[in-house]
């Protein structure tokens, strides 16, 4: 064996062995990112502290904010971009929760769509990942089991004028929100950022008026829960940003 | 040509050397002569499937030495200044590793690994490297130069860590270790929950009482961890001070004032006297502030506000019953007997 063919095989022996350690590049498949922010009537969410005034005139504020997004769905024209394996945990006071990264094929794509919750696939203990945080959005085996797919809480001034706690949590199969935002989104080597912003305020007006004083809490009233579902419909909006 | 080859063949050594260093994480390190070798043998915990995954620090990798290290230290007055108290003065493992005490309670070392806030107000946040760093450093002050000049102990931490500087962070890793083998997974509701024993009926109640709208205890003790590593006001006050401000104290915010760490509910039969300042003795006096003593105030937190609960929750003696046997039923003997966990 020369010293030429020696060397190149010892190079071809290190290249193959530090690329064991990458994960294989997806062929003909490019990143998006989308990103995640969260306002109130076109004013970002400041938590513990802030209030603002809902439709029905409950002066609020937000302490807690969790949720998760799932069943994302890029929809073309050819073809639809599907993501059903996972579910996102989003929680707003940590921002390292607000970036999704997904890999898809380029194409443009007309409308996107996602649940906010997890869609039943994954809505069983132990279908995703055992972090503490899901473990904490746990939904009770003994009121249906699965996971908490929103967590809305806070305060409010009540009818007497004093404060008093809200709790807005929706979980169960069957009040799975279901989000769908048209807009031309190209995915290619060059795509934009997709924002989702939540306006915190659609909660409780969109379409249904939510008045705290009638109905501070929501777990284990499945009208309610079916009223804040619909209203979580309208809650996102989606636009582009160029990296 | 010679030459050559030589270095081809040194190329392909290193090559391969390369290859086979980037697949391990532990490179040795030369050992003095009177040291014992220092090749530690890694640890994987062992806790049920349906825990959370722990987390693990990747620069404090677990090891039978580490571990041993951290449970001799845990156990040894030589941490004060003064040799008068050990952790395990104030965690005592028959007592599900706190101690019944006047005046502020003692938070229980249970489960601690999943924890990333730490002591009733979250002073300390972050992993549980951090917080031994905070009990050596600040807590016990400890004077590491008492350490270092134990022969057993030079042995230890080069067994340990490779290392002959003994040093407070490396006290803290140590402990660290050892205290994310302090795992309690082994109750009869640990048994009961897969299916392996039966509950009995008042378990079961119990059990649907805690999660469920009924009681709904679980949102704050969460299981299988039974606590959220979150911060609430529960009501056991109405106005506040710097004794019962709680969170705010180390915040600063408002709206923590009177808001303190969910403890954990395992062992809870054993970790009297209960909540931040030990002022319920037994649990049914606990079941009592929850069923119609709870304290309105403008931070009470949201899960106790419910429309049609503002008195209390209103069980009847037979719920309050069934609640206090699913709480029993949480009791772990064998994390109060391991003799892993023990005196060494």
């Amino acid at each position: 064996m020369n010293v030429e063919r020696l060397i190149s095989c010892c190079s071809v022996l290190i290249l193959l062995q530090l690329g064991a350690c990458k994960k294989d590049d997806i062929a003909d498949e490019v990143s998006v990112v989308i990103e995640i922010r969260h306002e109130v009537d076109g004013a970002e969410l400041a938590m513990k502290g802030t209030t603002y005034i809902n439709q029905a005139g409950n002066e609020f504020d937000v302490s807690k904010l969790q949720y998760y997004i799932s069943g994302i769905e890029f929809v073309g024209n050819e073809f639809n971009a599907v993501f059903d394996e996972e579910a996102f945990y989003v929680d707003a006071e940590d921002n390292s929760t607000y970036g999704i990264s997904l890999s898809l094929s380029p194409a443009t794509y007309s409308k996107m769509k996602f649940s906010i919750g997890v869609i039943p696939d994954l809505n069983e203990h132990e279908a995703i990942p055992k972090t503490i945080e899901n473990t904490n959005m746990m939904w009770p085996e003994p009121m249906g089991g699965g996971y908490h797919f929103l967590k809305l809480e806070g305060h409010y001034r009540n009818h007497e004028g004093e404060s008093d706690g809200y709790a807005l949590h929706v979980g169960n199969d069957e009040n799975l929100i279901e989000v769908e935002l048209e807009n031309s989104i190209a995915i290619n080597d060059e795509s934009p950022i997709v924002i989702l912003t939540m306006d915190v305020s659609q909660w409780f007006k969109n379409s249904n008026e939510y008045d705290l004083n009638d109905q501070n809490y929501s777990m284990g009233s499945g009208p309610l829960m079916r009223q804040i579902s619909e209203n979580g419909r309208n809650v996102f909006s989606i636009s582009l940003e160029n990296k | 040509m010679r030459l050559e080859l030589t270095f081809a063949i040194i190329l392909v050594i290193t090559g391969a050397g390369t290859s086979i260093i980037g697949c391990k994480n532990n490179v040795a390190e030369p050992e003095p002569n009177d040291l014992p070798v220092f090749n530690p043998t890694r640890v994987e915990l062992e806790y049920p499937s349906w825990f959370p995954e722990m987390p693990l620090a990747t620069t404090n990798p677990l090891t039978v030495e580490g571990i041993e290290l951290g449970r001799k230290l845990y156990y040894d007055p030589l941490l004060h200044p003064q040799g008068t108290m050990s952790c395990s003065s104030c965690h005592q493992q028959d007592q599900a590793f706190t101690i019944n005490t006047s005046g502020t309670a003692v938070l229980a070392h249970v489960n601690l690994g999943w924890s990333n806030t730490f002591l009733w107000e979250g002073g300390v946040e972050g992993t549980i490297e951090d917080i031994m760093l905070f009990e050596v450093e600040e807590f016990f002050k400890t004077d590491v130069s008492r350490i270092e000049t134990k022969s057993e102990y030079q042995s230890m931490f080069y067994a340990a860590f490779g290392e002959r500087d003994i040093d407070e962070e490396l006290c803290a890793m140590a402990l660290a270790q050892f205290f994310r083998t302090m795992i309690s997974s082994n109750s009869r509701f640990d048994q009961y929950y897969p299916g392996d024993i039966q509950p009995n009926a008042d378990e079961l109640e119990g059990y649907y009482i805690f999660n469920s709208e009924r009681g709904d205890c679980f949102h704050c003790h969460a299981p299988p961890l039974f606590t959220d590593n979150e911060f609430h006001n529960i009501g056991l006050d109405s106005t506040f001070d710097e004794s019962n401000s709680g969170r705010f104290n180390v915040t600063g915010s408002e709206l923590d004032r009177g808001a303190f760490k969910t403890p954990t509910l395992r062992n809870i039969e054993l970790t009297a006297p209960y909540m931040h300042d030990g002022r319920f003795s037994t649990l049914e006096e606990v079941i009592e502030h929850y069923d119609n003593g709870v304290h309105s105030s403008n931070t009470l937190d949201p899960i106790l506000t419910k429309a049609g609960k503002e008195e209390g929750l209103n069980l009847t003696d037979g719920e309050k019953a069934s609640l206090i046997a699913f709480l029993i039923s949480l009791t772990d003997p064998t994390f109060t007997s391991d003799s892993e966990l023990s005196e060494p």
